[in-house]
């Protein structure tokens, strides 16, 4: 505890240590190192202070930033011309049910360090050659991690980013080598884009997060929500879930940005699984953001309960072209999937360069929607909403976006990672600290003009089956929710899906799976609801934090979806019968 | 920290160049022709009492009654399984971690699981017959269990593995009856699938987590500063882990058993990088059965500071050249050697299996060490010449009593591990059968005991070694006193060779005086090894690890005294690009360092 005592002095301390970070940059060292220095000490925008007991972790951070910059060179090789060091602090609660019986109760409190380091120039360093795997030193896709200290231990952090920092330092060098020797004996053109923008950043401190529930509450909570199962024998297998994160970062870097933003983020899961008479496998679940009192938590794994009743005893769905109303969050996770999970404009990867990064004027929405991308809002219409945050995992500060305008596609999505478009970042670069970041979705919402209320709008769905003769449309009211989007993958299968007949009566059916279903399908939308409701996920699954983002979208008429009855042959019913 | 997997003793699946198992070299098993003078055995072994029985917790009843209510159920099944059990493995982790006086972990986990064994067809041929092509053993799956009480939802569970588990044994039985290709066996010896065992019922008390985190958590930290006074040496942590695990076991011929152990560890690792790129890295572990039996801070921190000084003596170390000749490896160091050379391939289920190289299935009653060396493993051994020992159990994963199990009788190969899978010519089990939750079981090591009729002591051992060297007229022989663990192939396409990790190795002069070397390899076939043996001391020692192989991990000890082999062969390390770091360590305090020309 010695070192909290000389570093007590909070804020005033910090912002004297900004100035001096600063004030280090401005020394050149070698040509290389100009344009890292800023033109002026950047803005402070303080709404909280650093707490104490990390005081000693992000000096620590301070002094072998400045030292690094200083003196961390190969003979004859140019330094770093960025660093940024990331302190980040995860608290994860996580508690699970059955049957009213505790699974598992479990509680965890690590720290890490992260260090982003780059070397060459803006225009071309060690990034983006997605240098693959996990090495030595937690060298993780080229940005090693490591555990930190509980402990406000100063001279044991240092020792810590000063073997991350070299393990970055010598790796980056050997991939840029790599990078550059790849790019000479390359036949293609060689990408016009950059690899790291420029950009004026300012540092940013918010408020301290809201204290995480009790573990015993979220144990008392998923075990009075599973009990609700014992009341249904005909739901095979079902589980309830909380889990509560506090994630803080701190990021200090050689650009003399020194910002910290906790965060807090509670998600309850409902699953539930049985088979049909058949064996035709039901599944259902749900999730719910949020500090949910127990009587909601209660209240929703009886819905999940009722559903799969219902489901399970449904006839099995016949083959269907037509149009399809998504309902609600089945409408938000749509638009998440064929939208949302693409809109990055962070180009290359894994899985290539946006589709939409080609058709930036052109239309993909009909004419009287609007979608915008806001991680500075944290409620929208009276929604909370959860992948806001005040600056994103490269520092920069968060903006809102316009994406889409009048159903054109007007910009993506932009961490600092610049494409042949866009050479600045929107303030979207995300990660969850498994590699670099790339830019994601944050809070996507969609607006549209002309709204009809859901009555409205069965009665458009049943006019457009009558249009075609049909004698029944489909409404889609729940997606299998996904932790991440495998974009290209298959859709999301419904869960929940129902006939409504030309005399409005619902019967719900089993078996349905969207086929051929693609981005699209989105200009065919011939009807659109005034019911914003809201899908939250985790779009970034890859690392060691949480990434969440919210959808918001009022329901939608498609109209000419495809729809199948199941391929897959199926297990069989379970031999014994349910104690 | 980062290498948690240091003292890992580790089976390898790789498939590598095909080449026979060679059979036929006989070496110079010069040992019984030497006059040397004998020194008496230190060796006590003390075997655990099974106490009296105590009453079952309820999971034992709840269990039994769940097992009942699915035989009636499967009873009615076409085909009908005519064996279940239900294993139950509970929980408790501990595990605090510093580096350079900070913590960097304390976490603590506890979780319960479900096993489910089902068999279908009947004990001489089963669902788990074996099928050409496939390999022995398997990942299963480890069903959540509620952490306490949840007897509706423990009923819920236990239904649902027992369903999954019928389904798929039921497709596997439907498999091995449609074979027909099976090649008939070419001996008279008697097999099976499943062998006859006695039931038994024993509870022992079921122990609990006792740990004052408080206190160990400074105790680590503490351990763990002494990397201050080492700030070259860049990697180091120091950790405890205490796992705290009951067992329970019920099956349909009657077996109930409820077992309770605690393992407590503390693991001490080093690491840095030697100027030339080589990584050098110094592990120890301090395995015990109870907080208690763990030695003091002070004494923990000498080991860890040990490891530093080893550390640094390697670094001015000279990198070893080729080398072919005599050798000792104390006892600890021979612990591994003899668990990868030789304890890997004794396990019953590989000798069998057309897949496996069978070193050892047609050597029963053969001569194949040393006459003077008997090996026996015994996993009711609870502590050797006073250390606790890692492979420890009453009772193995399929309720047979531990026992030992004598491999090698006068350097005559005798048997093999045993679980309740047979072996040619084996029908019962040994009490070998072990496993991590969610995997299947066979048959494992647990004390393994290198125990020599015929001892000297070390220092004439080294004078053998010595004139060794002399008689085949080299400039030096070799000293290995620590081997980090190795791993071994024994599939039949491998190359059968096995491999350990010889950290601290020394050149014995022929003057006496010995000098650290490093960046050693050693490599070789198994009977070709075992053979060179020469003459074994007096001086016991015990590696205490875990081991990884196709039942997932489990706790073992090897026990060795040093032993003399009269060849070994030895290559360079692979050359690691790794750097040194370019900046010095930061100094403690604020002050700037200097800075470095460019």
């Amino acid at each position: 505890m010695k070192y909290a005592r000389i570093f007590a002095l909070g804020a005033a301390t910090l912002l004297l240590a900004l100035a001096s970070t600063a004030r280090l940059n401005a020394e050149t060292h070698g040509s290389v190192r100009v344009d890292a220095a800023p033109k002026a000490a950047p803005k402070v925008e303080a709404a909280g202070e650093l707490p104490a007991e990390l005081v000693p972790l992000v000096s620590a951070m301070d002094q072998e930033l400045a030292r690094s910059m200083k003196e961390l060179a190969r003979p004859n090789q140019a330094g770093p011309y960025y660093l940024g060091y990331w302190l980040l602090e995860v608290v994860h609660q996580h508690t699970e049910a059955k049957l009213g019986a505790l699974l598992a109760s479990e509680k965890g409190h690590t720290r890490y360090f992260r260090v982003e380091l780059r070397v060459g120039s803006h225009d071309v360093d060690n990034s983006n050659a997605y240098p693959m795997g996990f090495g030595d030193d937690g060298m993780s896709f080229g940005v090693p991690l490591e555990q930190a200290p509980l402990d406000p231990n100063l001279q044991a952090s240092r020792r810590s980013l000063w073997l991350l920092t070299d393990a970055a330092y010598q790796n980056a060098l050997d991939v840029l080598e790599q990078k550059q020797a790849e790019q000479k004996s390359s036949s293609r053109l060689s990408s016009q884009a950059a690899d790291f923008t420029k950009e004026t950043l300012r540092s940013i401190i918010t408020p301290k997060a809201q204290p995480l529930p009790a573990q015993q509450q979220l144990e008392e909570q998923v075990r009075s929500a599973s009990a609700v199962f014992t009341a249904f024998p005909e739901v095979h297998d079902a589980n309830v879930l909380a889990d509560a994160w506090t994630l803080t970062r701190v990021l200090v870097s050689s650009e003399g940005v020194k910002s910290y933003e906790p965060s807090r983020f509670v998600r309850f899961s409902v699953q539930a699984s049985s088979q049909a008479a058949d064996g035709m496998p039901v599944v259902r679940s749900a999730a719910a953001f949020g500090d949910v009192d127990a009587g909601t938590l209660t209240q929703l794994a009886r819905q999940i309960a009722e559903d799969v009743r219902r489901v399970r005893n449904a006839a099995i769905i016949e083959d269907y072209n037509g149009p399809v109303l998504f309902e609600g969050e089945a409408a938000a996770q749509l638009v998440y999937e064929l939208l949302g999970a693409t809109l990055s404009g962070t180009p290359g990867g894994g899985s290539g360069d946006s589709p939409w990064l080609q058709r930036l004027g052109k239309r993909v929405l009909p004419a009287q929607f609007d979608v915008f991308d806001d991680p500075t809002l944290e409620q929208y219409r009276g929604t909370k909403l959860w992948g806001g945050y005040a600056f994103d995992d490269d520092g920069v500060a968060a903006a809102r976006v316009p994406l889409i305008e009048r159903g054109r596609l007007r910009d993506l999505l932009m961490s600092r990672t610049p494409n042949e478009h866009r050479t600045k970042s929107n303030g979207h670069g995300r990660t969850a600290m498994g590699g670099w970041s790339q830019a994601a979705v944050a809070n996507l919402l969609v607006e549209a003009r002309g709204g009809l209320s859901r009555q409205a709008l069965r009665n458009r769905l049943l006019s457009a089956v009558k249009e075609e003769g049909g004698e029944f449309g489909l409404l889609v009211r729940a997606l299998e929710p996904r932790e991440y989007s495998t974009s290209g993958a298959a859709a999301p299968q419904p869960q929940l899906i129902v006939k409504l007949y030309l005399d409005g009566r619902e019967e719900p059916v089993r078996g349905a799976e969207l086929f051929d279903l693609t981005p699209r399908a989105l200009k065919d939308i011939i009807a659109v609801g005034n019911d914003p409701s809201a899908y939250h996920t985790t779009p970034l699954v890859a690392g060691i934090v949480p990434v969440a983002a919210s959808i918001v979208s009022p329901s939608l008429l498609l109209e000419d979806i495809e729809i199948r009855k199941p391929s897959q042959r199926h297990e069989l019913p379970p031999v014994l019968p349910r104690p | 920290m980062r290498r948690a997997e240091a003292a890992v003793l580790f089976l390898a699946f790789s498939v590598a160049a095909c080449k026979p198992p060679n059979a036929n070299d006989p070496g110079a098993n010069g040992g019984a022709g030497l006059n040397l003078p004998l020194a008496p055995k230190q060796l006590s072994l003390e075997l655990a009492s099974r106490g009296a029985s105590v009453a079952f917790d309820a999971l034992v009843n709840d269990l039994s009654t769940e097992l009942e209510r699915s035989q009636r159920g499967l009873a009615t099944l076409n085909p009908a399984p005519y064996f279940v059990a239900y294993q139950v493995a509970d929980q408790s982790n501990v595990r605090i971690e510093a580096s350079d006086g900070a913590l960097l972990t304390n976490a603590r986990a506890t979780n319960r699981s479900l096993d489910v064994d089902l068999r279908i067809g009947s004990q001489a041929k089963d669902n788990t017959h074996r099928i050409p092509g496939e390999s022995s053993g398997s990942l299963k799956a480890a069903y959540a269990l509620p952490l306490a009480g949840g007897r509706e939802a423990l009923s819920n569970v236990v239904w649902l593995a027992t369903d999954q588990e019928y389904d798929i044994a039921k497709a596997r039985w439907l498999r091995v009856e449609a074979q027909t290709d099976e090649e008939e066996p070419k001996d008279n010896l008697p097999r099976a699938d499943f062998s006859i065992e006695e039931a038994v019922v024993y509870a022992q008390p079921r122990l609990e987590t006792t740990l004052d985190e408080a206190l160990w958590t400074d105790r680590i930290r503490e351990v763990s500063r002494a990397a201050a006074d080492y700030s070259e040496i860049q990697r180091s942590s120091a950790a405890l882990s205490v796992v705290t695990e009951t067992r329970y076991l019920v099956n349909t011929e009657g077996t109930k058993l409820q077992l309770s152990r605690r393992s407590v560890r503390v693991e001490l690792q080093v690491q840095t990088i030697a100027s030339d790129g080589m990584v050098l890295e110094r592990f120890d572990s301090i395995d015990t059965h109870d907080l208690e039996a763990l030695p003091n801070t002070a004494a923990i921190t000498q080991r860890f500071r040990s490891l530093f000084e080893d550390i640094r003596a390697l670094r001015e170390a000279k990198v070893i050249e080729p080398y072919v000749g005599p050798a000792i490896l104390d006892g600890r160091a021979a612990g591994v050697f003899f668990h990868e050379v030789f304890g890997h391939r004794i396990e019953g289920h590989r000798q069998d299996a057309e897949n496996e190289g069978q070193t050892f299935a047609n050597m029963v009653g053969q001569q194949i060490m040393l006459p003077s060396l008997t090996i026996y493993d015994d996993p009711s051994a609870l502590r050797l010449n006073g250390v606790d020992l890692n492979g420890f159990y009453l009772f193995d994963d399929e309720g047979v009593a531990a026992q030992r199990a004598k491999l090698v009788e006068g350097g005559v190969l005798n048997g093999f591990l045993l679980s309740r899978t047979p072996a040619r010519g084996f029908l019962r089990s040994n009490g070998h059968g072990r496993r991590e939750p969610g995997f299947a079981v066979v048959a494992r090591q647990a004390n393994l005991v290198v125990d020599p009729a015929e001892t000297v002591t070390p220092a004439t051992l080294k004078s053998v070694l010595l004139s060794e060297v002399e008689r085949q007229k080299l400039p030096y022989g070799l000293r290995f006193s620590e081997i980090s663990g190795g791993f071994t192939q024994t599939q039949r396409y491998d190359t059968q060779a096995f491999k350990v990790i010889p950290v601290m190795v020394y050149k014995v002069y022929p003057d006496g005086r010995e000098e650290l070397v490093r960046g050693v390899d050693i490599e070789g076939t198994p009977l070709t090894a075992l053979s060179k043996i020469l003459v074994a001391a007096n001086d016991f020692q015990v590696f205490n690890g875990l081991c990884g192989a196709e039942s997932g991990w489990v706790p073992v000890s090897a026990t060795s005294p040093s032993l003399l082999l009269s060849q070994v062969e030895v290559a360079r390390q692979e050359q690691s690009d790794e750097e040194a770091p370019l900046l010095p360590a930061p100094s403690a305090g604020v002050s700037p360092t200097p800075r470095r020309a460019r």
